[in-house]
């Protein structure tokens, strides 16, 4: 690189490094629901003064190789690039942008689920929720999860359910090492005969290597089956208001899109359903006499008096096992050779990525499963405009207990449910009241769970009366 | 961008960072200087044991030593093919002899650790392995650079068609 250039990028970054300093200053004086995003500022503006240091390095060795200077400077400028979106994390970080008095309640959740993690939850404009993580391995940034939840629905407690879904992509990188190889020796197999028969024809498999084919492949199967293993955790905690969830979210969009590298070959959305009933919901070991979990749920709701919630929730499960019956998403994937090829074997490895997120949701504290006895006393309260946030085990227990995220989601999908199927021809704004104002209430519940185990777990630290008696 | 595409992203950036930073390393290690960044030129090896498995899977169907991509393998047939970027090019869409380029490879990365050792190798080899890495830099470098720019274009509306 000549010197000229050399020192014009020098002082370029040298000015973004600066002004990336200033804005974390600046917001690190800004208001956050919790201290993740704090430590993130200062982790931050320490990989800022390791890039500094790394620069005058460079400089120095400008005279033996500038070629080797050159590049390395135009890496640390684009790194540095590639970290402004943290900038804007950061920014939409705070509280006023993120629905803050869930934040404390996603932490704890996900803290359950990856443990030496730390979450930073922020909005984003885009209508998704995703997971960020950085994983490279000598910074100290790579203990940072950057959770993002749609801004528009920021207030919409029922979505945020499949923030559930979210925490599963970076627990499985373990299980694709030890799934990927024997899947891609497969599909190598496949692409090989595929290769062989089609040399020479002119089409894609003139124009490409192997090896990049049997990469394609891999990167559909990778991207398919880590959808479903997320859908299938979140299922696995949440049950089954996380296909709820994700119906409302994919609803305005087509069930059936095929993956493609234009929708980053996410698998279409009935598939998605399906698999999770198929696994998650269906039960098919714990069945037996008992059926499957939902329809334990069913009972739990009948046994409590609540047999037009059973229904309700009976009839959307037939909705969705009626969109899952369809099989045109399957038709669209048929079609094409390497979408059909990949996803055979996403069909296969699905039973072992089910087993990988069950034991993994086994080892929370609570999951749907263990707390759906929960829901009828949820129930109660959000018909009486309360948070649904405290189970009491008798009348005498008047501290009781936190609930569980899982039955209050789910009484509250069925509380919302219950209301809006009758009500179908209210007006739009009458609706709309009633949901949001079971989303406040939900919120509120969520807050005040936190809110609670706090206050347990210090008051278990405060010493009684007993105990000072016995310490004189 | 999606949060697939910035995972690919970081990828590139990263790989990118390793690549250039071992090329400078080793033309620096040649003028006399001790190697400092022993970081990058781990991870350098790391990389290239990890092709060289792509390509002796790709050659041979074993799957015993496969990483969990084949992206590496991929990135130096790319730079052993000579294809600056995604091309559509017949040239660099060519069947490709995984036993030659595992052999590549594996030649890159003897001359490497030789190299980290204070060995002497010969100056072909030596050129041939910095070369190497000063195209997988600049091969990813560029493919980064392509995915962080977003260019100007209308929305909305595109003319009432």
């Amino acid at each position: 690189m000549n010197e000229s250039v050399f020192y014009r990028l020098r002082m370029l970054v040298a000015f973004e490094i600066d002004s990336f300093e200033k804005q974390l200053r600046a917001l690190g004086s800004s208001h956050f629901p919790s201290q993740v995003a704090s430590d993130f500022i200062s982790h931050l503006r320490g990989e800022l003064s390791s890039q500094r240091e790394a620069i005058a390095q460079i400089v120095l060795d400008y005279g033996d190789d500038p070629k080797g200077a050159g590049s390395r400077l135009r890496s640390e400028h684009r790194k540095l690039v590639e970290k402004l979106d943290y900038l804007d994390s950061l920014e939409n970080a705070q509280t006023q942008k993120v629905p803050w008095s869930l934040v404390p309640t996603i932490e704890r959740l996900a803290s359950e689920l990856l443990p030496r993690k730390r979450l930073l939850t922020a909005s984003t404009s885009e209508l998704n929720y995703g997971i960020r993580w950085y994983r490279s391995p000598k910074s100290a940034l790579q203990q940072f999860l950057i959770l993002e939840l749609p801004a528009i629905h920021k207030t919409n407690a029922f979505l945020h359910i499949l923030v559930g879904h979210e925490f599963f992509h970076p627990l499985l990188e373990k299980f694709f090492s030890r799934e990927t190889p024997p899947v891609v020796a497969r599909l190598r197999a496949t692409c090989q005969d595929q290769f062989a028969k089609a040399h020479g024809q002119g089409d894609l498999f003139q124009k490409q290597r192997l090896g990049e084919i049997v990469e394609i492949l891999r990167h559909i199967w990778h991207r398919a089956l880590e959808e479903l293993a997320c859908d299938m955790g979140c299922a696995a905690v949440f049950g089954p208001v996380c296909v709820f969830a994700g119906l409302a979210l994919a609803s305005g969009g087509n069930l059936d899109e095929p993956p493609s590298p234009e929708g980053r070959f996410y698998p279409p959305w009935r598939f998605r359903f399906r698999s999770v009933l198929r696994y998650a919901l269906a039960g098919e070991e714990e069945g037996g006499q008992q059926g499957s979990p939902l329809d334990v749920l069913a009972r739990v709701l009948r046994d409590a008096d609540f047999a037009e919630a059973a229904e309700i929730l009976e009839q959307q499960v037939q909705v969705i096992k009626g969109e899952t019956e369809q099989d045109t998403d399957l038709q669209g994937i048929k079609r094409l050779w390497h979408l059909r090829t990949a996803y055979e074997e996403v069909e296969k490895s699905l039973p072992s990525a089910w087993n990988y997120v069950k034991n993994r949701a086994e080892q929370m504290e609570r999951t749907w499963l263990t707390t759906m006895k929960e829901v009828p006393t949820h129930l109660r309260h959000l018909e009486l405009l309360v948070p649904p946030s405290v189970v009491r085990r008798d009348m005498d227990d008047a501290r009781g207990a936190p609930a569980s995220l899982s039955a209050i989601s789910i009484a509250a999908w069925l509380h919302q449910l219950r209301g809006e199927v009758p009500d179908k021809n209210a007006p739009a704004e009458t609706l709309l009241a009633d949901y949001q104002r079971t989303c406040r209430l939900v919120l509120k519940a969520f807050e005040d769970v936190e809110s609670k185990r706090r206050y347990d777990s210090r008051l278990q630290q405060v010493p009684t009366m007993d105990d000072a008696s016995q310490d004189r | 961008m999606s949060i697939a595409d910035r995972q690919m992203l970081g990828e590139l950036v990263d790989y990118a960072d390793v690549a250039v930073r071992t090329a400078s390393q080793l033309r620096l290690h040649q003028s006399g200087r001790a190697i400092r960044d022993a970081e990058a030129v781990e991870r350098a090896n790391r990389f290239l044991e990890a092709a060289a498995a792509g390509g002796a899977f790709m050659s041979s169907g074993e799957s015993a030593n496969l990483y969990a991509t084949l992206r590496p393998l991929n990135w130096a047939a790319d730079v052993h093919l000579g294809c600056p970027e995604l091309s559509l090019e017949s040239e660099c869409r060519q069947e490709v002899d995984y036993s030659a380029l595992t052999e590549f490879i594996q030649r890159v990365r003897a001359t490497l650790e030789a190299l980290t050792q204070g060995k002497q190798s010969d100056p072909k080899a030596f050129e041939e392995c910095v070369g190497f890495f000063e195209s997988l830099g600049e091969t990813l470098g560029t493919r980064a650079d392509q995915a962080m720019r977003r260019t100007s274009c209308p929305c909305g509306n595109m003319g009432g068609i």
